[in-house]
């Protein structure tokens, strides 16, 4: 059993929580696991990619994960997922939040923000899955709970390790904000549900 | 390949932690019963000390120094006294504390002395992109490099023994492959030491004073490099293969070739040499290796360091092999690896193309993630009131000369402020403003400065210019902390943190005895009466302080926070309005909605500075006082 996760979004987005969270629910079930993150500078905006390597008995050896070897892409947004589209595997899945973080420069019309047109192209027929995440988070009353939508549906897509463990980790992780961040994992998980019916 | 030197208390039941590499180095620090811990912020330094500033207490001490020449110099003394020591720093701050570290290994030490240092090839930190290797080589030290957490923590270990053994400080680097790896480690209970301090008794050891006294350092530190060379031997490990091609790898690029070579099933795998001791070289098992290849390939990052010795080696030994290498352009000579880059480097070996760089996806023609102020950040006020203050004296931002500084603060070298020229290493905005107003300038010179910053290295630079009679403005964006490396204290901050300080400093006094002409503090918030004191500061004579005061947004306390909002009725429209909010701050809580094209401001994320309704022509953003958010929720 192997999984390779590259999860990406910009700084703020909780991209490093998330594969703390993921990384050590695998811990605990008994995998070896390890995540790299390329977080460059702690200030808003900038770009953060996490390299999520799940295996039994052992996870790849290397921190990077090679480009074109991901099972999954965790995208908080378009155009970070057009950033790591090349690491995708032929066949695996990436899942973006379709209504994420649109950088400054985009939001006075300045500059081009992709489309999700462009951003199907890029992927060039590998399957993408859009998730509403942040919008999913906002009904729940606080937009910082994008990445737990997000967790919980690549929970449903992939069952490497157990759904409940996840939570646990996650609730571990976030005890101020547990029951919210629970119920935005459940609701990421039951829209995942629902899509394949 | 995996190291256990340390057998768990009880191997029946190993206990596991999850550690970033950083704090894995200083899980290891704290087995080996280190009593302080020095450092100053920046990666790897960051996890490191804050997982043991964590854990303090008990017989361990954690501080955050001023500086990282100063954390050297702490630890030192407190080695020489015979405790064991741990100082962390990023590469940047092994440059600030070469001094020291040159002097500290012609002395050697008696406790254990380890520095833990991050090299960061593909400069993810935005630094210069530098070899700490070549540094251990110049200070004689013994340099050793772990690839993975486990390794780390063992090898940080170890590190102690060897480094009490030999009397050698040991220096183990990291590059953020390893730092920013999160892994699974396995962890022992800390041993204990009770030691009673020593002083030093040997002045022809711990002073200079005489040049036959430094030459026998000299000499003294190259005996105690061979030794430790010897010592970590162990850790350069020969894996046995295929004869035809022997392959040299160095530190974290081994689980590149690891990754590689595992997806190649089943094919013969070449002759390895993991190289772990970066100084000194495994001289004796290059050659063994040089002496049974017929061709010879070095993967090592940065510096051809290992090539070029792979190669003097070859040649005093009178091995006729082929080497190959950064010197035939199979592998680049900046930026970081990755396992492709590997695998193209091995494939042009068998007639492939020689790689020059892995392609990424062309996002030229989208919008720059470029990073920005936090909502209601104080500096965001301070550069907008900076821009003001400018055109107020008279000036226009176009010819005044303003030099930046590291930290968040640089971040006024961006749109839409524009107004940092430079940005050179800590400290430097104000001795380079000095050298400026030498150069003739003649229109105002102004150095944006953060607090920490400031108290690292730029106190001497300060003291510099105002001793001369030179018209320079500083204007020292005082938030309390070192927000950009994850909000560490400095010498001045007075909120309770894990690393209080207990004698907190002002920055205010400081600025007074060095009698500058002028220093002002002000409220950034309120950008009118800072913009009033700036344009009188730019246009008067000799150095000014200014100190625009404010806690660190992501910081502070906020009691009540009222956010603004956008009267739909007023605003045109993003996309047709001349002079945008968006533009005019860069802030991240102002979005466009979806439907109506109109700027909309997030209520969670807004913090109420209120820039965005001075910048707005059409005076559509206003706000509610009551409409109180407590606690910033």
């Amino acid at each position: 059993m192997k999984l390779d996760l590259i999860i990406a979004g910009s700084a703020g987005q909780g991209v490093i929580t998330m594969s703390g969270i993921l990384t050590r629910a695998a811990v605990s079930e008994g995998y070896d696991a390890h995540y790299y993150s390329q977080s460059g500078i702690a200030q808003l905006e900038v770009p953060v990619t996490s390299h999520v390597r799940i295996g039994s008995p052992t996870a790849g050896p290397s921190p990077k994960i090679p480009r074109g070897k991901a099972d999954f892409i965790a995208a908080m947004d378009q155009l970070e997922a057009m950033r790591v589209c090349d690491y995708l595997v032929d066949g695996g899945t990436a899942i973006i939040d379709k209504t994420g973080s649109i950088p400054v420069g985009a939001r006075s019309g300045r500059f081009h923000y992709p489309t999700k047109e462009e951003v199907e192209k890029v992927f060039d027929g590998r399957s993408i899955i859009w998730v509403p995440a942040s919008e999913i988070s906002r009904e729940l009353g606080t937009p910082v709970l994008a990445g737990a939508v997000i967790l919980g549906a690549l929970s449903a897509l992939s069952e490497i390790v157990e759904r409940d463990n996840i939570v646990l980790s996650l609730r571990e992780t976030m005890p101020t904000l547990a029951d919210e961040e629970a119920e935005a994992f459940y609701a990421g998980f039951d829209f995942i549900s629902d899509l394949e019916g | 390949m995996s190291i256990h030197l340390f057998k768990p208390a009880d191997p029946a039941k190993p206990a596991f932690k999850t550690l970033l590499g950083s704090q894995a180095c200083a899980q290891g620090a704290h087995e080996a019963a280190v009593r302080l811990v020095t450092g100053y912020p920046g990666t790897p330094a960051t996890p490191a000390v804050e997982y043991l500033l964590g854990q303090s207490g008990n017989g361990l001490k954690a501080e955050w120094s001023v500086n990282e020449k100063v954390a050297l110099e702490v630890a030192a003394g407190h080695s020489w006294a015979g405790q064991r020591s741990f100082v962390a720093m990023k590469m940047s701050g092994l440059n600030v504390a070469s001094d020291p570290l040159l002097s500290i290994a012609a002395s050697g030490t008696v406790g254990g002395l380890v520095i833990l240092v991050g090299d960061d090839p593909g400069v993810y930190y935005g630094m210069v992109e530098q070899d700490s290797r070549l540094i251990a080589r110049m200070a004689v030290l013994p340099m050793i490099e772990p690839a993975n957490p486990n390794e780390a923590r063992v090898f940080t270990r170890m590190a102690f023994e060897v480094s009490e053994q030999t009397q050698a400080p040991i220096l183990i680097r990291q590059t953020g492959s390893t730092a920013n790896t999160y892994s699974k480690v396995q962890i022992d209970e800390p041993e204990r030491l009770n030691r009673k301090p020593t002083l030093p008794d040997d002045l022809a050891r711990y002073t200079k004073a005489s040049a036959q006294d430094c030459m026998d350092q000299h000499a003294q530190a190259m005996q105690r490099l061979e030794e430790a060379g010897e010592a970590f031997d162990e850790l350069n490990i020969v894996t046995e293969g295929d004869t035809k091609l022997g392959v040299i790898a160095a530190g974290s690029v081994w689980s590149y070739l690891e990754e590689c070579l595992a997806s190649r099933n089943g094919a013969s795998t070449p002759h390895c040499l993991r190289v772990t001791v970066m100084n000194p070289l495994p001289d004796r098992k290059i050659v063994e290796l040089l002496g049974r290849c017929k061709r010879v390939v070095v993967i090592e990052e940065l510096e051809p360091l290992i090539e070029e010795r792979v190669r003097a080696l070859a040649h005093s030994n009178g091995i006729k092999v082929e080497i190959l290498g950064k010197e035939q352009g199979i592998f680049k000579p900046t930026g970081d690896f990755d396992p492709e880059l590997v695998e193209l480097g091995l494939k042009s070996l068998e007639g492939a193309d020689i790689p020059i760089e892995v392609s990424a996806p062309e996002l030229g023609g989208y919008a720059p993630r470029k990073p920005t102020f936090c909502p209601g950040c104080p500096h965001r006020s301070s550069y907008s009131a900076l821009n003001k203050a400018i055109r107020m004296a008279g000036f226009d931002p176009e010819e005044v000369m303003v030099t930046g500084d590291i930290g968040c603060t640089i971040l006024g070298m961006y749109e839409p402020f524009s107004l940092c020229r430079t940005e050179v290493v800590m400290g430097a905005s104000i001795s380079l403003a000095q050298g400026f107003s030498y150069a003739g300038v003649t229109k105002p010179i102004i150095a944006t400065i953060g607090d920490s910053t400031f108290f690292h290295s730029g106190i001497p630079a300060l003291l510099n210019a105002a001793s001369r009679e030179i018209n320079l403005t500083v204007l020292v964006l005082d938030n309390s902390y070192a927000a950009m490396t994850g909000f560490q204290p400095t010498a001045a901050t007075q909120a309770n943190s894990n690393d209080m300080v207990e004698n907190p400093m002002s920055l205010y006094e400081l600025s007074k005895a060095v009698r500058v002409r002028r220093v002002r503090r002000a409220f950034p918030y309120l950008t009118g009466r800072l913009s009033r004191i700036l344009s009188q500061a730019i246009r008067s004579k000799g150095v000014n302080v200014i100190i625009a005061e404010a806690p660190c947004a992501a910081r502070r306390q906020w009691k009540r926070v009222i956010p603004y909002s956008v009267n739909p009725n007023r605003c045109v429209g993003l996309f047709n309005c001349e002079a945008t909010c968006v533009d005019a701050t860069g802030c991240a809580a102002i979005t466009r909605d979806e439907e109506s094209g109109k700027a909309a401001i997030d209520q969670a994320l807004c913090m109420g500075c209120g820039l965005c309704a001075s910048a707005c022509v059409e005076k559509a953003v206003g706000r509610n006082v009551r409409s109180l958010r407590r606690n910033g929720k």
